[in-house]
Formats: structure tokens, sequence, C-alpha cells
């Protein structure tokens, strides 16, 4: 099993150098202007090898985690270059700002590399194309090609690239080449099947848990359960007599870059003897004054502060009076989550002397070069990093943590080594979705619209963790579903207030999206209710087709719900008395509305039936992957909403597992249904979106079923 | 520290391990066979799913010592099975895997399934799979999947 160091030895080799045999070119960049390149005119950051033997090897640079983003993002290449995606091999870019953006998070690879990318395919095929012209001494308009032939049809005449690969090495690359018109497209647009799962299928594929390197030890750690703790006196003598057993020593606590925990190290010769090894040591943590946060202590500081708003993000005031009939005001709880990816945090660090090689599976390979660089103080080319497969991410494996801690026990024993965290450790040592409370108070005329919306949004922010004592949301947080308040209210207030964070805060798929779109959207449902509207109706009596508010317009959004209303044949279900809970929620450039219906009549015996999707992200690439990050969405937010919490207790995490940690499972998964809206708009994200307004699709499903306003999740807690 | 001899994808193998080791990690550390996943590490997500007598068994929580002499078999064991087969292609054609990290755990419990209950129902899918935890959420196209594996022509009964 040395696949891994083999891969990433071939691939260092290959972009530290031309080949010779080959045709390599990178495009110039707006990204990289400190670029190495000798050439003015050639800037590299993305490659494209062509080897003589017919090889056609497409760098990805962004991290795949089931997003399905290695196909994705060789496709755009592949389209324009004109071959075919079974030509491809797809090579992992290591970490290096040569590539551009490497930080694979946000649902951002394709909308950053729908250009980019598809302008670095389209000018190799262009030198093609010129080569076989005066190869064939005719007109560029006379050629065309495909799957990696330039046709000239009038002579009946073909050649391959690759047998015009020293021709094109002596092309200057050619500036403002012509992209594809999207009717031409080949590849794009339409359903791939996805070129790694021959590998996940017959357990080939390298997953960071996989990795082998000559001579490594494994190392596991025992983890102060509090993030404040310091190591008070540690006793190591049986650990160190577990056989196997090489090390055991202390690690602190690093705050910044990294955030790992105060940890006690062991290192052995097989994973399973560190973890044995592990329950041998005799630790004494400190926690000093951070063992008082609760659960209840911090809903107590968040009822506190949501009494308290500080900052105001939205503050339209209509001119005009308009007179109030009534008024409805709510408050929505949601707690902290954890990211339980299936593959715990793993990574295997080399360090040498003044250098260091690092095999992970992160989403943020930038960040965590620099971070290893920072904290062994060597040179940034020093260290190298090694993407593979991620077992999911969500979020959590852009923080850097468990790839530094994997390099200071390297750096400790002088060895390759293996860190393993268990499922304990990745539950109760996260970067925690953030817990929230909100509250909405509505002024509504005598047709029950609202004349008036007043939000305040309160919780620990995610800049907590870059700047210890941030305690204000940032802009981009509110602005996660909050201030960009798609509907047409005369008078709209979105403020926030102060609160610490009692744990570290990271980004989980959809981030504020989540509860934002929670607590408006079965706000929302709840005025249509009162208004005696239909939920459908009252949106779109809300929505001006001409607004549009922080990028999203209205006249996308209008088209989604009409849609879903049609697609998921609402009013049939409706009046066949069927419990159909509607949503919609824009976020990461992308619409989606979704309705889900539940039988029952409690959350006893609640069972949650078909759910429909509509989305609108622009442009797609694979459609098919769009239809499974939709269903994946889905589970993942019924999961939140039935089940997932994190509690505190002394300042520490009280879950620790899947039995008190619980996902949704084959037996309670429901038919999901998806509709793509086909347009020309510029592309949306995919990983993200489909999250947000199916949660409160199912609360408005269930107070159909139940008569019940749940306003708090989880809802099974 | 014990010698443990058992029947490996076909094969007899020993081990010279501490009996109590849970026999993923003898699979994955000793043996070096990755296909088989660490998840959990409590028999409570099925990603280190093995078959043992053809029985589908938690491989993290199951001491090596209990698999003396016994028939173990992995994903890598099963490459040439007929129903694993059957299983495979219908995964690959339904783009199946997101990470891909639990399918291996998946693929066991559903060719255990198939080799018990050829024509599974919906439900009987729904069951035979509840221990396996798939956090992408890909659970329709497994189900999908082994449904439709289930009808292809002859099922070798």
């Amino acid at each position: 099993m040395n696949n891994q160091i083999s891969f990433s030895r071939r691939t260092f080799l290959k972009f530290s150098g031309f080949a010779a045999a080959g045709f390599v070119m990178g495009i110039s960049s707006d990204l990289d202007a400190k670029s190495t390149a000798t050439s003015s005119s050639f800037n590299p950051n993305l490659f494209l090898n062509i080897t003589a033997a017919g090889a056609f090897e497409i760098v990805c640079h962004r991290s795949e985690m089931g997003q399905g983003t290695r196909t994705a993002i060789i496709s755009l290449v592949a389209e324009e270059l004109d071959v075919s995606l079974d030509q491809v091999t797809i090579v992992q870019a290591t970490g290096d700002k040569k590539y551009g953006d490497q930080n694979t998070d946000g649902s951002r690879s394709i909308r950053y590399n729908w250009k980019r990318l598809r302008e670095f395919g389209a000018t190799a095929k262009q030198m093609f194309i010129v080569a076989a012209s005066k190869h064939f001494s005719c007109k560029e308009s006379d050629l065309n090609c495909d799957r990696g032939v330039v046709y000239y049809p009038k002579k009946s005449k073909k050649i391959a690239y690759t047998e015009l690969l020293d021709e094109v090495n002596d092309l200057k690359a050619p500036k403002d080449v012509q992209l594809k018109d999207p009717k031409d497209f080949k590849i794009i647009g339409k359903s791939q099947l996805l070129k790694d799962v021959p590998d996940m299928v017959t357990g080939k594929a390298v997953f960071g848990m996989d990795v082998e390197v000559e001579g490594m030890l494994y190392a596991a750690m025992s983890r102060c359960p509090n993030p404040h703790g310091v190591l008070e006196r540690l006793d190591g003598t049986k650990a160190l007599k577990t056989k196997g057993i090489r090390a055991v020593f202390p690690v602190e606590a690093i705050k910044q870059p990294t955030n790992t925990d105060a940890s006690v190290c062991v290192v052995g010769d097989s994973t399973y003897t560190c973890f044995k090894a592990l329950k041998e040591l005799d630790i004494e943590w400190s926690y000093n004054k951070h063992d008082t946060v609760s659960t209840k202590s911090f809903r107590d500081d968040l009822e506190k502060a949501l009494k308290n708003p500080s900052k105001v993000y939205v503050d339209k005031k209509s001119k005009t009076k308009a007179e109030v009939k009534s008024s409805l005001t709510r408050k929505y709880f949601t707690p902290f989550q954890v990211h339980a990816p299936m593959e715990p945090l793993v990574a295997v660090a080399d360090v040498k002397e003044d250098s260091c090689e690092i095999w992970a599976p992160t989403q943020d390979p930038q960040r965590l070069r620099k971070t290893i660089a920072a904290v062994l103080k060597i040179d940034l080319e020093k260290v190298i990093v090694n993407v593979t497969f991620l077992g999911g991410g969500f979020g959590r494996k852009s923080q850097p943590d468990f790839g530094v801690e994997a390099v200071l026990a390297s750096k400790k024993v002088k060895k390759p080594v293996k860190l393993v965290w268990q499922r304990e450790d990745e539950i109760r040592h996260g970067f925690y979705h953030t817990s929230s409370l909100q509250e909405i108070k509505a002024d509504l005329d005598d047709q029950g619209l609202p004349v008036s919306w007043d939000h305040i949004s309160v919780f620990p922010t995610i800049m907590s963790v870059f700047m210890p004592g941030a305690n204000t949301p940032a802009d981009w947080e509110i602005g996660m579903g909050a201030s960009n308040l798609p509907y047409n209210i005369p008078n709209v207030k979105v403020s926030t207030a102060q609160i610490d964070n009692p744990l570290k805060i990271g980004w989980k798929r959809a981030v504020c999206n989540i509860f934002h779109s929670f607590a408006i959207n079965t706000f929302m449902d709840e005025l249509a209710h009162k208004a005696k509207t239909n939920p459908f109706d009252y949106r779109l009596k809300l929505l001006d087709e001409k607004q549009e508010t922080g990028g999203y317009h209205n006249s996308r959004a209008i088209k989604v719900i009409n849609r879903l209303r049609e697609f998921s044949d609402y009013d049939n279900r409706i009046k066949n008395k069927k419990n159909v809970g509607v949503a919609y929620h824009g976020s990461f450039s992308s619409y989606v509305a979704s309705t889900v219906e539940v039988e029952g009549d409690s959350l006893g015996n609640l069972q949650v039936k078909d759910i429909h999707i509509v989305i609108d992200l622009g442009h797609y690439v694979n459609p098919d992957t769009v239809k499974s990050q939709m269903e994946g969405s889905a589970i993942f937010a019924l999961s939140l909403s039935l089940y997932g919490k994190i509690d505190l207790e002394k300042g520490s995490v009280v879950q620790s597992n899947f039995h008190d940690f619980q996902l949704v499972r084959h037996h309670e998964s429901p038919r999901v249904h998806v509709d793509i809206i086909n347009n020309q708009e510029g592309p949306g994200g995919a990983g993200e979106p489909g999250v947000p307004a199916v949660v409160p699709a199912l609360i408005n499903a269930i107070y159909l079923a139940t008569n019940k306003r749940y306003t708090e999740l989880p809802l099974k807690a | 520290m014990s010698t443990i001899s058992f029947v490996l994808n076909k094969e007899k193998v020993s081990v010279d391990v501490e009996g109590d080791t849970p026999l993923l990690w003898v699979l994955r550390d000793e043996l070096k066979l990755k296909g088989t996943k660490f998840s959990c590490g409590k028999g409570l997500c099925g990603a280190c799913t093995i078959h043992v007598d053809g029985n589908p068994t938690r491989s993290c929580v199951l001491p090596v010592s209990s698999v003396a002499n016994l028939e173990v078999t992995t994903l890598e064991g099963l490459q040439e099975d007929k129903e694993y087969q059957k299983l495979k292609d219908q995964w690959v054609k339904k783009n199946v895997p997101q990470c891909g990290y639990c399918q291996p755990g998946q693929l066991m419990s559903a060719t255990a399934l198939l080799k018990s209950n050829p024509k599974p129902t919906e439900g009987d899918v729904k069951t035979a799979l509840s221990g396996n935890i798939c956090r992408c959420g890909t659970y329709q196209r497994i189900q999908d999947a082994i449904l439709d594996a289930s009808k292809e022509g002859d099922s070798n009964e």
C-alpha cells in the first residue's frame, strides 16, 4: 500500500520541472504574479501535462470530500480542450499558492474556476489548432477538435494532439481565446460518471486514514477535555510499559494559529497499541476558572444578550406609516453542532531537520502548509502538503490542528508518524457549528402582511477562533440569510448582540444560513397561517420581482418557488390532507426551495416521507452531482433537525460518539426528488445551499401534522 | 502476544498480536488491508463491516482471538464474488458514493444481504443496512442500487 507516497513523489517531480517528453503548460494568472516562470508570457498556476504516450493529465487543485469536485474541475479543462473524461488522468495538487485559491469551502470550487479553467483548456486547444493548420497548410477555421484529435474534414485528414507536441512547444500561448458557446458543450451540463467511484467501491481509494509511509510509527492523543485547560500532572510510566509503545510526552496547547488543545501524545508500533496505552495514562488537567460553563449557563448568556442588541446591520425605515392590526413575536434556539465526518481526523507527517512532508485529508492545503511552516519555523517552500481523499469534511477539515499535531509528534520522535483521532476526540475537540438564539417580531397590516420586521440574531462568532475575544458576529455571518432578507417589508431591522464563545467555533456546511433560514422560514409559515394564506402565495406576495438583496435576484427566487409548487404537486397533496411544509432560502449564490412531507401525529411516531428540492444554481457542471448534493443535504438537514446537538458541562463537551450524537440512518431516510432550473446565469454553489431550506420545511410540515410550532432544535432532544 | 490463525479471503493467515486487538486493526495495521475503515471504534456506524463465516460483523469491536480458525472476508476478498460484482456495477452506474469512506462497509452489508435474501424488499434493505451510517447521505442511491442489483438476471440462487 505505498500508492500514496509513490503518487506524491511522482507529482512532486512532475511539478518541479517541465517534462521534456510531453507538453506542459500553464496560463497567465491573475492570482500569482510572483511566479518562478522564466518566460514572461507564461505564469503557471494550473497544469496540463500531455505525455507523448497520449495521457492527458489534468491537475485538480481542490479537495475531494464527496462533492464530486475532482470530476467537475477536470471537466472544465477537458470541455474546452476537447478531450473526453475517459482520456483524462486526475493529478491531485499539493498545497501551493501557484494554483490560486485551494481552500475547498464555501461551495466555491466551480464558482471560482468556471472561466479560469475553461480558458486554460481553450488556450491549449487553440495551440493545437494553430499547429495543425501549419501541418496541413490550411486555415484554422477549416479545423475542428474532438477527443484529443484535430480534424480537417475537407481533406478527410486528422492528427492527434499527441503527434503535435513538438510543434506546440514552439508556440506562444495565445491571449484572449474564444470559449465555447454553452450550447456546444459536450461534457459540462451533462451527467457524467464520477472518475473516482471505481476506486471507492473496491477499497483502493487512499484516504488520509490509509496512508502508509515507510518506517512510520503511530500516534494517538489524550486531549484536555476543556479547551482552556493545561496539564497539571502526568505519569506516563504505565503507558510506556504497554507493549509496543515508544514514547509518551505532553504537547502544549497552541492557541494561534492552530487552536490545538493541550494533550498527551503516545507513539507506538500500531494504532491500537496507542489507543490501549492512552487508557494507562495518569493525567491531571487544570481548567482554572473555566469549568463553570454548561448548556444551561450558556443559554442564560444567550437570553441576556438577546435583551441587549449592540450592533445594527440593517435599519430600513419607511416614510409612510402603516396601520398595525396585530403583531407576532417568536424566539428560536439552535444548539452547537459537530461535523462528524465518517473518517475521523488523521494525518501522516514526516519532519526532517529543516523540512516537512505531510499527507492529510485537508480541505485547505495552503493554510496547513503555512501553519506548519510557522510552527516549525521553517521556509514555506520546505513544506510539502499532499492531499488525500477526505472521508467527509463538512468544514472540519479546513482546520490545520490535526495536521500540526502529527507534525509535532513526528518532530519529537524523529520519524514519520501517523496520528489518528478517535471518534470521541472528533466529537469533543471540534470547531463547532455555533449555537444561536434569535427573536423575530413583526407588526402586521389588515391583510396579515408584515409592515415591520425586527430580527435579532445572537451567536458566538467564527471570528473568535482567529481573534480571541471577538464577541460580535461579522457582517458576512449576518449576511448568511438575515441581513439579506429577500422579502419586501417597509421597515426592517436586523441586529445582534455580544456573546463570548464557550467553545471553538468553525464553519460547518451551510454555516449561519441554517439557523437564519430556520427562524425566518418557520416565522413566515406562521404568518401565512395567521393570514389564512397558502405559504407559497404568502411568500410570493412579499417578493418584489425587481428587487435584489445582497446579490440575490427575486426574479430567480420566484421562479424556483413556483417551480417547486408544480414539481412537488403541492396543491394536490395538500388537498389530500398530506402534511407538506414549504421553505425557500438563497445561499452561496444559489436559490433553493424545498417541501418536506411527514406522517404521524407526534414527534414520537414521526416519519419523514418525500422531500422535493428545486435549485437554481445557474450554470452547473455535472447535474447528477448537483442532485446527489441535494439528496445528501436533505439527510444532513434531517440529522441536525432531529438529533444534532452538542452539550456542555463544566466547560467540556458531553457527547462522545454516534450513540449520543445521532445521525439519520437508512431506515429513516426519505425519498428526495430534485429538479434543477436551466439558465445561463453564472454558476452558484452546490455543496451547501441544499441544507438551509429543508430544516424549516420539515418544521412547517410537523406543524401541519401535530398542530405544534417547534422553535428549538433538535426536535428529539 | 500469541499467534492467531484464521482464513482471510480464502487464504490461511497467522498473526502475532495481543489477542484483544480488534480485528479491524490487525487487518489495517498488520496485514495492510485498507478497504476496512475505522470510524467510531464502538460498533455503532458499520464502516468496519467484514464477514465472519459469511455474517456481516463489526471488526472494530471484534477481538482477533475470537476469529481463530474462522473464515474472514474483507472487501478485497469479494472482488470475484457474483453478488458483490452486481452491486459494485450498480454503485458505479448510479454514482452512489460521495466521499466514499463508508461505502466499503455499506457494500459488505449489502453483499451479505443479497447472499441471504436474493430478492429483498425496500424494507428488508433498510433494515439490513440500518447499522451503516453515511454522513454524506447516500442512502437513497444505496437502496436503489441494492434493489436494482437484486433484480438483475439470474441471481445465482
